[in-house]
């Protein structure tokens, strides 16, 4: 069964999604989603007001959210359970404080995608935002599990305090990515941006190359890792992009940094 | 029945449940995958005198390995949950992890679980680091050639221990080819091991002794040395007998092991196969030779 709200939002105001999850969307009927309130803007609406409403009792149970999306903030906030589907780009903090489930992006994410979020997974077709896999701002711990695939660019400051779990940015990722990591991992496809690791204490960066490596990390050793593998494996069984030449290439570790713990580590492929 | 000429004796196996876990080891090259595989499963012959019964299940191509390099399955026998936990704990600190390039995975999954892993993760001296992967946790625990990977926690399962049947030949070379010739084809047979060197059993045994401290003593009417002294199970033309034990992830692959092995021994020279019980009262699993083998006599 899958349920299709195509959004027809004229105008920038920003529509709160926070309340549109797949487990209480998929178990309502037609006339209840109609009457279902959603903060647009500063005022409160009918979801049917804003959006064509179908159910297609075919194929697996899906929440798909298609038209004017780009303006939807929250999509899938706290997402525990079921499959939400975004058919264009999203605003800020979807997948925020999810607990399980899917959600799918079909273009581009916007800020703190994944924010705080504990478990489930996100894929991004397209580029993610500041903060993705991060904290809220003033927050002690970011993402604590799950994982994040993002098949474009991320913003800066990628898994700022990411705590545990999974972030995998096929392109490249912005400034002070790994922002005071405290454990997880964060592998970028191509290039990490400057102030990379910066106060991470535990966890793992993983890159072709860092153009500024900080000077608070050191070089350790180059070789085959196992768990790169292992993680490179995972990823493809995801339908991941892990380039080819990464599985049989030695990467070089840098640890760091060592202003605090000196746990973490940026592997990189070419240093 | 008879195949190839070889007497099957219209008897079964008596087998007994044992608590059993499947690991995977990977290295750089199938060689040190097998040098540690053969290295766990050393010394874990029979469990009347070892804490287990082991051996190498598989050779595991690249393909099938959780970190895509060559490697084997090894399966580990224990009569106890405890005594499993115990001497997986040993044998991946002493054996695996000790090994150039190796990592150990789990190859069972079980509800019921061990946290070998994190047990063996504490040899890194605070330098150890874990790595959530999928829904699997694992410890990159550091060594002089890069880091030993091993996963946190290991499926244990009741098994099936204690399959066996004897090949009785008209003299030890012949019987000894028809028992080579049996542990191979059980080597092909996947969830199955013999754990006995080579696959081969050559004192076959009796639980008790007529010394009170002894568990088990040589099954005196399979021995052809003293054949006049007591009823023997020897045929008059027998010279020789092997036994062959099997140890398997379930009752399905200890009889397809069993019937790959049986059919392989019946070779020239052998005179005939039968198995080892104790009229049902050991253990709940009975493997009839006549119904192993239903269909394939000739």
């Amino acid at each position: 069964m899958k349920v299709i709200l195509e959004f027809h939002l004229d105008n920038h105001l920003p529509l709160d999604a926070a309340s549109l999850l797949p487990d209480r969307i998929l178990a309502s009927s037609k006339p209840e989603l109609a009457r279902t309130q959603v903060n647009y803007g500063n005022e409160t609406y009918c979801l049917g007001e804003l959006c064509r409403i179908t159910i297609e009792d075919r194929g697996p149970h899906a929440l798909i959210f298609t038209g004017d999306t780009q303006n939807l903030h929250r999509a899938g906030f706290g997402l525990t359970v079921g499959r939400l589907e975004i058919h264009g780009s999203v605003g800020s903090l979807a997948g925020a404080e999810m607990t399980g489930g899917e959600l799918e992006i079909n273009g581009d994410a916007g800020d703190g995608l994944g924010v705080a979020m504990r478990a489930g997974l996100i894929r991004v077709k397209g580029n993610a935002g500041d903060r993705t896999g991060g904290a809220y701002i003033g927050a002690e711990r970011g993402m604590t599990g799950g994982m994040i695939l993002v098949e474009g660019n991320a913003g800066n400051e990628t898994g700022e305090k990411m705590r545990r779990g999974l972030v995998a940015v096929a392109g490249s990722a912005g400034e002070l990515a790994g922002l005071d990591m405290l454990a997880g991992t964060l592998l970028v496809g191509k290039r990490l941006g400057k102030l990379a690791g910066l106060g991470m204490k535990r966890g793992s960066l993983v890159a072709d190359s860092c153009p500024t490596l900080l000077p608070c990390f050191s070089q350790a050793c180059c070789m085959d890792w196992v768990w790169l593998r292992l993680l490179f494996y995972e990823l493809r069984s995801k339908n991941f992009p892990v380039p080819e030449d990464w599985l049989n290439s030695p990467f070089t570790r840098c640890t760091g940094d060592h202003t605090e713990l000196g746990r973490g580590e940026i592997i990189l492929h070419e240093l | 029945m008879q195949i190839n000429g070889v007497n099957i004796e219209d008897t079964f196996a008596e087998a007994f449940p044992m608590w059993m876990t499947r690991l995977i080891i990977t290295a750089d090259s199938l060689h040190w995958a097998q040098v540690a595989g053969n290295y766990t499963a050393g010394l874990a012959i029979s469990v009347v005198g070892c804490s287990c019964e082991a051996g190498i299940d598989t050779i595991l191509q690249e393909t099938d390995t959780p970190d895509g390099r060559p490697g084997v399955a090894v399966l580990i026998f224990a009569f106890t949950h405890e005594a499993l936990e115990k001497t997986l704990l040993t044998r991946i600190g002493q054996a695996v992890l000790t090994t150039p390039t190796t990592a150990c995975y789990n190859g069972l999954e079980s509800a019921d679980r061990v946290k070998t892993g994190a047990k063996v993760r504490y040899f890194g001296d605070g330098y150890q680091a874990s790595k959530i992967i999928g829904s699997r946790r694992f410890w990159r625990i550091p060594t002089a050639d890069g880091e030993f990977v091993v996963e946190e926690a290991f499926g244990v399962a009741k098994g099936v221990g204690g399959g066996n049947f004897l090949i009785l030949g008209e003299n030890r070379l012949a019987a000894l080819k028809a028992a080579e010739a049996a542990a191979a084809a059980i080597g092909t047979a996947p969830g199955v091991i013999a754990p006995f060197p080579g696959g081969i059993c050559r004192s076959p045994s009796r639980p008790g002794s007529r010394y009170k401290n002894l568990r088990a003593s040589t099954n005196a009417a399979f021995c052809p040395t003293i054949r006049t002294r007591l009823e023997s199970k020897l045929p008059e033309n027998v010279q020789a007998a092997y036994e062959i034990v099997l140890d398997g992830v379930s009752e399905q692959a200890v009889d397809n092991g069993m019937r790959l092995g049986i059919l392989a021994a019946c070779l020239p020279g052998v005179i005939k196969i039968t198995a080892g019980n104790y009229g049902g009262k050991l253990g709940p699993y009975h493997f009839h030779l006549h119904q192993i083998l239903k269909g394939e006599t000739a």
